[in-house]
């Protein structure tokens, strides 16, 4: 009863902030890609940096009117975009903030984030399947053969480090890490690359944001939606960003342990950082094309991954 | 539940319209493609949203009216516009023009190719980088470098884009007192940026993925279909006015043409970059061996309201940042024009589209169109 | 390039006046295809001029390798038809297209003859003669 009330309070506290976290983060992003580009980013709303622009960019959101054309199919359009960011939200019910703060202590809780972050794609696809128009479908039907391709490495580069800490609890993972597990020979590096490559696939961030923004099919599964529909599914990209970020940190760079601070504070500024270096990758590069995505993550990732998982056994066994 | 079926006609193939307005068509074009999974089978382009009749205007209006007309044809490099029709109709007419004002025409020239190509630049890696992200960093850093050019020429002329400078018997502005040095500072910056852009760009393998062997267009079609300018110098084959037929005193310059035998889109691409660098070197030459004189054969420069031409047929062309730019006049002795063709190069570039595009795949459509580097004013009139 | 003219006048009858080459309409096909042997093979552009009562047709080629240009032309009469040349160069599909669609005189076996610059449902042919330039679209709305 104790540990049920615990979580409750624990999940609304943590909704909230991630709630503000996730609007801020758009802040930071386009202030970030403005200096990027040699321009200050938002400005006039709250000067001088601009600080009060997520609030405009929700009110304006949710009074915008919501236009639904008249041949959807009404059920499964009305639901997706909850399922995007539902599933968004439900992936921070497993990441530890620190020794102590966690909603739901399981021990298996990186398999059951890696099994909630595939609903997100899901999301998607009925969204481009009820849309019932050809760019949406089209680009369903591609964010769904990128999704799937590359699943597989961002497994297997999440399975190195539970090998080598020998459980799947989180917690365990982190307590487990005496030097950051990015430090390690060369399983370390090759794990984390991989696992920011196939990270940024799953999300759909450029480059290979193929089923989103394009500039040939227009906003891809999200176009026949408005208002605040459409804002749900982008606060639930960024949500997932955010997520993986954390999810990265706990794997790789030794979650909430740090000198002075208290750890929750060093586990937000480790995910920040990380966010930072993926939307640095998003304001420079251009996008592959679909062919060449499959191709690469088919031929070249797939096999990597599979040689560091067989070197980080070797390891195992010989210590 | 209710489901309500998407219908296609025939099996596995669907009809895409990319519509007139799109945000990656550079103008009003409508394509509509038929697509089995990704390649594309077949085009059907739809021309003329633009289409403004300007060869039927240039029957009634004099030339001195009709030249502000035809800055508005290839928007943005209208110096390229207005060219040779000045020729032609000086050749026409008997008009001497003093040598001053062949060497301002040369710079102007000169300064709007490497806007133009500018342009063409941050467009290209706009449509394939995505409106928000990789692509439209660049895009602002090569809208940087061409304001400054747009201030130089605001400063000698008065306004940024369509100049309205080449009149008959000359050009109509002279150059301010510090013209040199803006021009020599600006060349001295930009030189290191383009090297600088183009190092960012070229080196790195998602836009080599995109751009090699993709959109190949051999040398007999492309001559074929009368394609000029860096789509034919693209595909191998060395021609340009500026070298074949010079016109104007461009035989005082040195400077080479560059062309590359591929054939695909990055040798077209890459040819633009360097016309930009033999562009540098073409105007430093010409702000040293600037004479003094007078700028007019007809000093103070006024315009004549009417021009005696004289009877017969002409038929002068310009090398345009997008090909062979040419005017076809026919007068019969009277004040006006009896008929006026313009020949523009996009027209002739955009018509390969049904070929390029056969086999492609969807994602290389955007790369294609921007590698031709279309302004509609051009294939409309 | 002065042999050249000599023998296409020799050959198929063509007559110089000022730099142009005047030929007959039936011959079009062999004189083309016997100036993309020599190397013309550079279609530079087609055009249509209206006289009183007749039109005429002039083409441009150009040889790169030469570095020479021609130019050819003919005459055709009121609703007269003229072979098209899209077997020998293709790239005179959408030139003869915009002929078509300004001036009005059809092509014999193109393959897709249809306007291109005006939309499909536009009466007239504007660059005529006898078209005044301000008259109105029908289906303007």
């Amino acid at each position: 009863m104790n540990a049920l009330i615990n979580s409750l309070i624990y999940g609304i506290v943590i909704l909230l902030i991630v709630f503000t976290i996730v609007a801020y983060l758009t802040w930071i992003e386009r202030k970030f890609a403005g200096r990027m580009q040699s321009r200050i980013g938002p400005y006039y709303v709250g000067r001088p940096h601009g600080w009060l622009q997520p609030l405009a960019d929700v009110l304006k959101l949710i009074l915008k009117e919501e236009i639904t054309p008249k041949n959807v199919d009404k059920l499964i359009y009305n639901i997706a975009p909850f399922v995007v960011l539902i599933a968004s939200l439900l992936l921070f019910a497993v990441l530890p903030f620190s020794e102590k703060i966690i909603i739901s202590n399981s021990s298996i809780g990186v398999l059951i984030f890696l099994a909630i972050s595939s609903l997100i794609i899901i999301g998607g696809f009925m969204a481009g399947w009820a849309s019932n128009s050809k760019y949406p479908l089209i680009s369903a039907i591609r964010g769904g053969a990128q999704i799937v391709s590359y699943e597989i490495p961002l497994l297997f580069s999440i399975i190195v480090p539970c090998i080598i800490a020998g459980s799947l609890n989180p917690i365990e993972i982190v307590k487990a890490q005496k030097i950051w597990f990015i430090l390690y020979p060369v399983i370390g590096q090759i794990s984390f690359l991989i696992f920011l490559i196939s990270g940024l696939a799953e999300e759909n961030r450029t480059p290979f944001d193929i089923p989103e923004a394009e500039s040939e099919l227009v906003a891809g599964f999200t176009v026949e939606y408005s208002s605040m529909k459409f804002a749900m599914f982008y606060a639930g990209e960024y949500a997932h960003l955010l997520a993986l970020s954390g999810l990265g940190t706990i794997l790789f760079l030794g979650g909430w342990k740090g000198a002075f601070l208290p750890g929750s504070l060093w586990f937000a500024i480790k995910s920040i950082i990380l966010f930072l270096i993926l939307l640095w990758i998003r304001w420079s590069y251009l996008r592959v094309r679909i062919d060449q995505l499959l191709k690469f993550s088919w031929k070249f990732l797939f096999p990597i991954s599979v040689l560091n998982i067989l070197l980080a056994g070797l390891i195992v066994i010989l210590k | 539940m209710e489901i309500n079926r998407v219908e296609s006609n025939g099996f596995e193939e669907l009809w895409v319209n990319m519509g007139p307005q799109h945000p990656a068509s550079h103008g009003v074009f409508r394509m509509q493609i038929k697509v089995d999974g990704e390649v594309i089978k077949e085009v059907i382009p739809h021309i003329g949203y633009l289409h403004r009749g300007v060869e039927k205007l240039g029957e009634f209006l004099t030339p001195v009216q009709f030249l502000p007309v035809l800055d508005r044809n290839d928007y943005l490099s209208s110096v390229s516009n207005e060219f040779p029709f000045a020729l032609a109709i000086e050749k026409l007419a008997n008009i001497n023009v003093p040598e001053r004002a062949e060497y301002l025409r040369v710079i102007a020239a000169e300064l709007m190719r490497i806007s133009s190509h500018l342009v063409f630049f941050g467009t290209f890696c706009l449509d394939m980088g995505g409106a928000l992200g990789g692509g439209s960093t660049i895009f602002l850093y090569a809208f940087r470098e061409r304001e400054k050019i747009l201030d130089i020429f605001e400063k000698w002329t008065g306004s940024r884009m369509h100049l309205n400078l080449i009149t008959f018997g000359g050009v109509r502005y002279d150059i301010y007192p510090g013209f040199d040095k803006d021009l020599k500072d600006f060349l001295k910056d930009f030189e290191n940026k383009i090297k600088e852009y183009e190092d960012m760009i070229e080196n790195n393998p998602v836009f080599l993925a995109r751009t090699k062997k993709v959109g190949i267009l051999p040398k007999e079609i492309a001559m074929e279909y009368g394609c000029s300018g860096p789509v034919l110098r693209g595909s191998g084959v060395k021609f340009d006015l500026r070298k074949a037929k010079p016109y104007s005193v461009y035989n005082k310059f040195e400077f080479e043409i560059p062309s590359f035998p591929d054939g695909d889109v990055y040798s077209r691409y890459k040819v633009r970059i360097l016309e930009m660098k033999e562009s540098i070197k073409i105007l430093r030459q010409a702000i040293e061996g600037i004479p003094s004189g007078p700028i007019n054969s007809l000093m103070p420069v006024k315009v004549k309201t009417s021009i005696k031409l004289k009877e017969g047929e002409v038929y002068e062309a310009v090398e345009s940042p997008r090909g062979e730019n040419g005017v076809y006049i026919v007068s019969d002795g009277r004040f006006g024009l009896y008929r006026v063709k313009l020949r523009t190069p996009t027209f002739y570039n955009l018509s390969v589209i049904p070929y390029l595009l056969k086999g492609a795949l969807i994602a290389d459509v955007v790369a294609i169109l921007g590698s031709l580097d279309p302004v509609f004013g051009d294939v409309d009139r | 390039m002065k042999e050249l003219i000599e023998e296409l006048k020799s050959k198929f009858k063509i007559e110089e006046k000022d730099n142009f080459l005047i030929f007959e309409k039936e011959k079009i096909k062999e004189i083309f295809k016997f100036l993309k042997e020599k190397g013309f093979n550079f279609l530079s552009f087609i055009t249509a001029i209206h006289y009183k009562d007749y039109f005429e047709a002039v083409y441009c080629l150009r040889n790169i390798n030469i570095n020479e240009i021609i130019f050819l032309k003919t005459k055709i009469n009121e609703n007269e038809e003229i072979e098209s040349l899209c077997e020998i160069y293709k790239g005179a599909n959408w030139m003869e297209r915009e002929i078509y669609d300004l001036f009005g005189i059809k092509f014999k076996n193109h393959p897709d003859l249809r306007r291109i610059l005006l939309p499909e449902d536009y009466e007239g042919h504007p660059l005529r003669k006898d078209f005044r330039i301000d008259t109105p679209y029908k289906n303007w709305r």
